[in-house]
């Protein structure tokens, strides 16, 4: 590979990664409207099925499986030898997985406190179920606030998986190379 | 100067453009607010925003677009460097460049819910009975906004230890790698 086309795949990654991030959250958000049955289950069902497609067709054509987007961007030139190809793969992948993992922490941050402190709410929780035997209702969420919820715990340990510096995937493309 | 240097510097100047722009739209919700409830606590509000928002723009545009060489040399090293082909230089500076451009965007994100906390503190007095009867913001919804501008300031001095972490396991990465294909190599001839 050259050093264009692996800044081509660097860049190509990111825009497969920050494009699955934005389909889930249109996803999240029209996937409790399925629980309205009638012609808007219908709707949302065609909706999300032809987004969960388009999700998927993302991430194998722009991230896992890119090489031939990027020979027809970068084009041909001078290859790298194998180190120096290694190096500059898994260096730009990385720097892609810390550059989107800023962008999703800053997010992710209240989510992730939430989380850290939520041996807190469960102590208050069962505290609450012991004293009145009810289940409390500030814990009835909507559909729509559950998917939220789970789309953003997703979204944390994403963030927080990318800082880490995305290892396995990272292995997965110097496989492929190797191959 | 090497080219490592001039790309850093435009590299710098492009941040601080993107975010200075970036900075600009929370006037606007200033501007809906001074529209939805004309008074001068709204009016002041939104000066007060104003200022703030021209403060950051400020430094940002003095660091990183007029004074960026200072900051160039603080992220490259000394001017002497050989060319970024022939070493593993490029890696933590480039690590170096994106937890700025990163802690840009947190310290970004800060200075928007400041402005709209601003905002929402001249409605806050004004309507006490009818609108906001509760303190706009709680402390369960500050510490995020802290710790956001922590990070933020850690991330614009460059991340010292994050990077230096991220470049030893780049590194520890390629070497493993190379490792295995040595012995795939190694095993292949043993089987011709």
């Amino acid at each position: 590979m050259t050093k264009m086309q692996i800044i081509a795949k660097a860049i190509l990654t990111f825009i497969g990664l920050s494009a699955i991030a934005n389909l889930c959250q249109y996803q999240c958000a029209a996937a409790p409207t399925v629980l309205y049955g009638g012609t808007f289950m219908f709707r949302t069902v065609l909706f999300l099925s032809v987004f969960l497609i388009v999700t998927i067709a993302i991430a194998y054509f722009f991230i896992f499986k890119n090489d031939w987007l990027v020979y027809k961007i970068a084009g041909s030139g001078e290859k790298l030898s194998p180190e120096r190809e290694t190096l500059w793969l898994a260096g730009s992948l990385r720097m892609v997985a810390v550059l989107y993992g800023l962008i999703l922490l800053a997010a992710s941050i209240s989510t992730i406190l939430n989380i850290i402190l939520s041996p807190l709410y469960v102590c208050h929780l069962i505290n609450e179920i012991l004293t009145f035997k009810t289940f409390p209702k500030s814990l009835a969420f909507s559909p729509s606030q559950w998917s939220y919820m789970i789309y953003n715990f997703l979204k944390a340990i994403l963030a927080v998986y990318l800082l880490y510096g995305w290892p396995h995937f990272i292995r997965f493309q110097l496989n492929i190379r190797k191959k | 100067m090497n080219k490592m240097h001039t790309l850093i510097k435009i590299i710098l100047s492009a941040i601080g453009i993107f975010f200075a722009i970036r900075l600009l739209s929370p006037l606007s919700l200033g501007i809906s607010y001074l529209y939805s409830k004309p008074s001068w606590e709204t009016a002041g509000a939104w000066l007060f925003s104003l200022l703030f928002v021209a403060g950051a723009i400020g430094l940002l545009m003095y660091f990183l677009v007029y004074q960026h060489d200072k900051l160039t040399k603080k992220i490259v090293g000394s001017e002497q460097l050989p060319e970024p082909d022939s070493q593993v230089q490029w890696l933590p500076v480039a690590l170096r460049l994106i937890c700025i451009a990163g802690g840009i965007y947190f310290l970004n994100t800060v200075i928007w819910q400041t402005t709209f906390f601003i905002s929402q503190l001249a409605f806050f007095k004004e309507n006490t009975r009818s609108i906001y009867t509760f303190a706009p913001y709680s402390p369960r919804d500050i510490l995020p906004w802290i710790i956001m501008l922590i990070c933020g300031i850690y991330l614009l001095f460059g991340a010292p230890h994050f990077v230096r972490w991220q470049a030893k396991k780049t590194l520890q990465q390629c070497t493993t790698s190379k490792k295995q294909q040595d012995e795939d190599q190694s095993a292949s001839s043993v089987e011709i």
